[in-house]
């Protein structure tokens, strides 16, 4: 069950260098028209010196911030990232660490591009299980250290970065209809291979550098699925409330203009800001949702609906009744 | 058969009617890439009820080679 809590604060924070499709015409054969016309990509944030962590703990910041909760009081932290810089420990004891946070639930999910979605109702189910007041949610991702930057066909598709937002309890729940749902990967769509190391009991071990190998085509065909599923079940569980914005994972432009046309919605109901950042995985919905606070285009009182795709495969939604004033409508 | 593949296009590629032709090119005319394809199996198989995986339209090119394979298929 999902404690009632709403979100009263969010930032983000992407690496320094951008890197245009232009750029990338210089490293693989392709152009800034073939990418753009096929992704709705212009341009990707790229770490050089920055890492998952430091990018989860800027974003995390940002957040608290605008909450105004003083970071002692967090009980919960729930980070996901498919992409962290450590086995052990956690992103999330990272963060903790930093916050210097004396002591808290802290831990990890790995859902691929859907990790925002489940952490997030992981964070509410467990405020609700141990009690907590506040909860952090952070997905971080450094997705450019894994492609095959001779592939232009993937190495094209992703950028880096990092999304946060504070769950605080609430006397009424603004989090709602969470929808976890997980199909097996038999064909292999999505798939990024840890590196495999000897040991003296297994002999040499040849591990080549493994980079990010996904089926455009499969991954396009679950994704539409998923998609319109998700968001028609989400509308469903809204009944006369339905929702008046989606916020979706932010992987090709295609996929989403998809869900417009199958939804029968507007495209000015879909928040899209694929084109600046590429396809940051589990951050990409947050950097989403903080983009479109900070844009004007989400306000307090917009019913929204978050819903992603990826690794697993899974897939999740949930709606979000929103309560952060933009500042554009505070002027 | 014909009509519903017709207006699935006009919908997903936003085309007058007049523009669609047996002779039409996907990719020539419509500027299709791999995923608009996919994008267009999909809705076909809602409107059809068949379905047809993206490995067989390699060799499908233009909209009246599609309407051939559907109703192919369909006996």
């Amino acid at each position: 069950m999902l404690a009632p809590v709403s979100i009263t604060g969010i930032g983000k924070c992407v690496p320094e260098k951008v890197v245009t499709n232009d750029d990338l015409a210089q490293i693989v054969e392709t152009s800034d028209e073939w990418i753009s016309k096929r992704t709705g990509i212009r341009s990707r944030h790229v770490a050089v010196e920055e890492n998952a962590t430091g990018l989860a703990i800027c974003a995390v910041k940002d957040a608290l911030a605008m909450s105004g909760e003083q970071p002692e009081n967090v009980g919960v932290i729930v980070a996901c990232t498919i992409t962290g810089d450590d086995l052990s420990p956690s992103l999330a004891s990272r963060v903790q660490r930093a916050l210097e946070i004396p002591v808290c639930a802290a831990m990890d999910v790995s859902a691929g591009c859907t990790g925002f979605v489940y952490a997030l109702v992981t964070a509410a189910s467990l405020m609700d299980t141990l009690n907590k007041d506040v909860a952090i949610v952070v997905a971080s991702e450094i997705m450019t250290k894994y492609c095959d930057w001779t592939d232009r066909a993937t190495c094209v598709l992703f950028g880096d970065g990092a999304g946060a937002v504070v769950l605080k309890r609430s006397e009424v729940a603004h989090l709602l209809h969470p929808i976890l749902s997980a199909t097996p990967d038999v064909d292999d769509v999505i798939v990024v291979k840890k590196e495999n190391r000897d040991t003296p009991f297994t002999g040499v071990i040849e591990s080549p550098r493994e980079s990010i190998r996904m089926k455009g085509a499969d991954v396009f065909t679950y994704a539409a699925a998923v998609m319109e599923t998700t968001l028609t079940e989400l509308r469903e569980r809204c009944g006369d409330q339905p929702y008046n914005k989606v916020v979706p994972h932010q992987a090709n432009e295609k996929i989403i203009d998809f869900a417009v046309r199958t939804m029968k919605l507007s495209r000015d109901n879909f928040f899209v800001d694929i084109a600046n950042y590429a396809n940051t995985s589990s951050a990409s919905i947050p950097i989403a949702l903080c983009d479109a606070l900070e844009s004007g285009w989400l306000n307090a009182g917009d019913r929204v609906a978050i819903v992603g795709f990826g690794s697993g495969l899974t897939s999740g939604g949930a709606v979000i009744d929103w309560t952060i004033q933009n500042k554009k409508e505070n002027k | 058969m014909q009509e519903k593949i017709i207006t699935s296009l006009m919908n997903q590629l936003d085309l007058d009617r007049d523009a669609i032709t047996m002779e039409s090119r996907f990719v020539e005319d419509f500027s299709m890439d791999s995923l608009d394809m996919v994008e267009m199996l999909i809705n076909l198989e809602k409107e059809t009820g068949i379905k047809v995986p993206v490995e067989e339209v390699g060799d499908i090119h233009t909209v009246g080679e599609l309407i051939k394979h559907l109703e192919g298929k369909q006996q």
